[in-house]
């Protein structure tokens, strides 16, 4: 991948060099010859590394590390000086400059500090995501989601799994089902003994018995050995039967003997066993229902029905999706080998547009599959399934995602620095997409660098407010 | 205090106390031109040094052309890092840094180079030996360096034509040593007013300045507090 620089001196041959030598190194690179330049080509083009001359017309190298602070403060910001004095660098260092370099530049250390520079961003990055995805994720679960619906699965969670219940989660086929039997688990005094899963559904009729009890060597053609049953391998622990509506009738009374007696035989065998194991099952049918059709028997849906955990469709708790995309990718990161740091924001309006009908198992193959795709640090559209792009419009119809409490100012800049983005920096398009004249685009443009500058301490000029009616 | 010489001393003809503060005035503003000159010079350095990158990087695909040229790359390199030297020098000396505590042996060497041209066309020259690198003395570094290149250029207008200047840096006990030895006309050429100022400048900076002169040369030492090993 290529990353961004800005280079910001108003020595134009100085400039110009440093461009040209730090495309041959490999980097994307725009110049500015001032910080107000600077700054406003910051803001469009976020790049991911910024060099810029101290003594400077305007606005000076300080003074944009200022503003940059306050704008894009995760961008690292590396100062050259024609006269570097001890108490320039260590105020420059203060203020949050990466470093402070000395012209001539030597151009082998240069470039070692921009490396660094990087590093240190994709380090602070990587950081940045593990804690997000470690506060989204609740304390020793692998439950991950910030909306409410999946607050109240967690504080749920979190108070089953203290005591000694039954508990049935429910949900649509993908919704994480058995990650929420094994946070119950993970948090339960059972914690540090088995958890044991058994699909139901995966089991043809005639074995699930000796799935669930085991045999005795003998008990028929083929058992040469005594095999113990997922009851007994999770015993002190806990056992997880997704998909138990798909349990057979007859297997259902003597399932519910082992519940109520905690006690079972083995297939062809003559004692019984105790068994000590906390049952968890999961089911995407109404149990009810099939009680009331004579499927499933009603004294076991009551003695499995202590708790009930509800989980959401992935469609409706879309806040999550992208919490559940950058745990994806930080997963199969590893896995791959892949330095993909995220989506692009059109590439997650898409991936939060999109209905999920197989909900976070789909997300994660979808993730899973645009990761072997991508050849950048960030997945884009191009590396979603065909079929999940909305068709005609793309994804710049999905609506932007804005916090609630904005000032309408704030709702108009984001709007349009998303626009921005999503022409890849394409003003005349963008301005063309917004209805307004490129010279309106321009201004505002102009003045939300003069804001950030003006955040950052220069006082300036402009009067922000003022004129702001007046655009042409 | 001078131990030799009474004689009457005649100011030097474009130092006179009276000007002192004129030339005050003079000095400060030169400090701070020589910050505008190092700009003024280190960026088309700086344009230079990049062109020479790029040169180098762009014949570095044509193995015979860069073996051909290594050479004359590298001493155009070693002539940009001379001229920024020199740049160095004369800023630090016409603004010293402020700050505590000053390099002995640097501020020795940066005067021999910066001073160094001057003796020559006198028909003269100026040595410099520093016996221990890193030699630190504490106080004012800024005013310990106004101090010495004061002294230096004393021993430079006094030394005269073809006089030989030698700066040493020293360590001797607590103290730090920046020493002179140079020819001295009787009566001298400088004025008494400049070694008044310049013994005041050393207790000030919690030093001293011992001045001798015999056969017709003068040692001067410049005693500051060593900084803490």
């Amino acid at each position: 991948m290529r990353y961004r620089l800005l280079i910001v001196d108003d020595e134009a041959d100085g400039r110009d060099a440093l461009a040209e030598l730090a495309q041959r190194w490999g980097y994307e690179v725009l110049t500015a010859g001032d910080g107000t330049e600077a700054l406003r080509r910051a803001i469009e083009w976020h790049p991911d590394v910024l060099l810029t001359d101290l003594v400077m017309p305007n606005m000076d190298g300080l003074w944009l590390l200022r503003a940059l602070r306050a704008e894009l403060p995760d961008v690292p910001v590396l100062l050259l000086t024609g006269r570097g004095t001890v108490q320039t660098a260590v105020q420059a260092i203060k203020e949050g400059a990466y470093d402070f370099i000395e012209k001539p530049l030597d151009p082998s250390r240069l470039r070692m500090v921009l490396e660094r520079a990087l590093e240190k961003k994709e380090t602070m990055r990587e950081v940045q995501l593990l804690r997000r995805s470690l506060a989204a994720m609740a304390p020793g679960t692998d439950l991950i989601g910030q909306g409410p619906t999946m607050h109240e699965v967690v504080e749920l969670v979190k108070k089953v799994a203290a005591s000694n219940a039954s508990v049935v989660v429910t949900g649509e086929s993908g919704t994480g089902k058995e990650v929420v039997a094994r946070a119950i688990h993970g948090l339960s005094p059972r914690k540090d003994k088995p958890f044991v899963a058994l699909n139901c559904s995966a089991i043809p009729a005639t074995l699930i018995e000796s799935e669930l009890f085991g045999y005795e060597r003998g008990a028929f053609t083929g058992a040469e050995q005594r095999r113990l049953g997922n009851f007994e391998m999770a015993h002190g622990g806990t056992l997880f039967l997704d998909e138990i509506g798909e349990l057979p009738l007859e297997m259902q009374g003597k399932f519910l003997r082992v519940l109520e007696e905690r006690r079972l035989r083995r297939l062809g065998g003559k004692g019984e066993v105790e068994v000590d194991v906390r049952v968890l099952c999961a089911t995407n049918r109404d149990l009810r229902e099939e009680t009331r059709a004579g499927r499933f028997r009603e004294d076991l849906y009551f003695r499995l029905h202590v708790f009930t955990i509800r989980l959401p469709p992935l469609r409706d708790r879309k806040e999550d999706i992208p919490l559940l995309v950058q745990h994806f990718i930080g997963k199969f990161a590893g896995e791959t080998g892949k330095h993909v740091h995220g989506a692009t924001p059109a590439a997650m309006e898409v991936l939060q547009a999109y209905g999920w009908p197989g909900n976070i198992r789909e997300l994660r193959n979808t993730v899973e599959r645009a990761m072997i795709l991508v050849d950048g640090d960030m997945i884009g559209e191009e590396h979603l399934p065909p079929d999940m792009r909305p068709r005609g419009g793309g994804a710049g119809e999905a609506p932007l995602r804005l916090s609630e409490g904005l000032r309408l100012k704030e709702v108009e800049k984001q709007y349009i620095l998303s626009s921005l983005r999503r022409n890849r920096g394409n003003k005349a398009r963008t301005a063309d997409q917004l209805g307004i004249s490129e010279k309106t685009l321009y201004n505002k443009l102009h003045r939300y660098a003069a804001r950030a500058r003006a955040q950052a301490g220069d006082g300036g000029p402009d009067d922000l407010e003022a004129g702001e009616d007046a655009e042409g | 205090m001078p131990t030799e010489g009474a004689a009457t001393r005649e100011p030097t003809p474009h130092v006179a106390a009276e000007d002192a503060r004129e030339y005050a005035l003079h000095g400060l503003a030169m400090a701070c031109a020589a910050g505008g000159m190092a700009h003024q010079v280190r960026n088309p350095l700086n344009a230079m040094a990049l062109q020479l990158a790029l040169l180098s990087d762009k014949i570095g695909t044509h193995r015979e052309v860069l073996d051909a040229c290594a050479g004359n790359l590298a001493r155009l390199q070693d002539q940009i890092g001379r001229v920024d030297e020199v740049v160095r020098r004369f800023v630090e000396a016409a603004e010293p840094a402020g700050g505590s505590g000053l390099d002995a042996g640097r501020l020795a060497e940066d005067a021999a180079a910066l001073f160094g041209p001057e003796a020559r066309r006198r028909h003269g020259a100026i040595e410099v030996r520093v016996e221990a690198p890193g030699l630190r003395a504490r106080g004012d570094g800024a005013r310990a360096g106004r101090l010495w290149m004061g002294l230096v250029w004393r021993a430079l207008e006094e030394a005269g034509e073809g006089g030989e200047v030698r700066l040493s840096a020293a360590p001797d006990g607590a103290e730090v040593v920046l020493s002179l030895e140079h020819p001295r006309a009787s009566p001298p050429r400088s004025p008494a007013w400049m070694a008044e100022a310049a013994a005041a400048a050393a207790r000030a900076l919690g030093g001293r300045l011992e001045e001798k002169v015999a056969g017709g040369v003068a040692r001067v030492a410049l005693r500051l507090p060593a900084e803490a090993r």
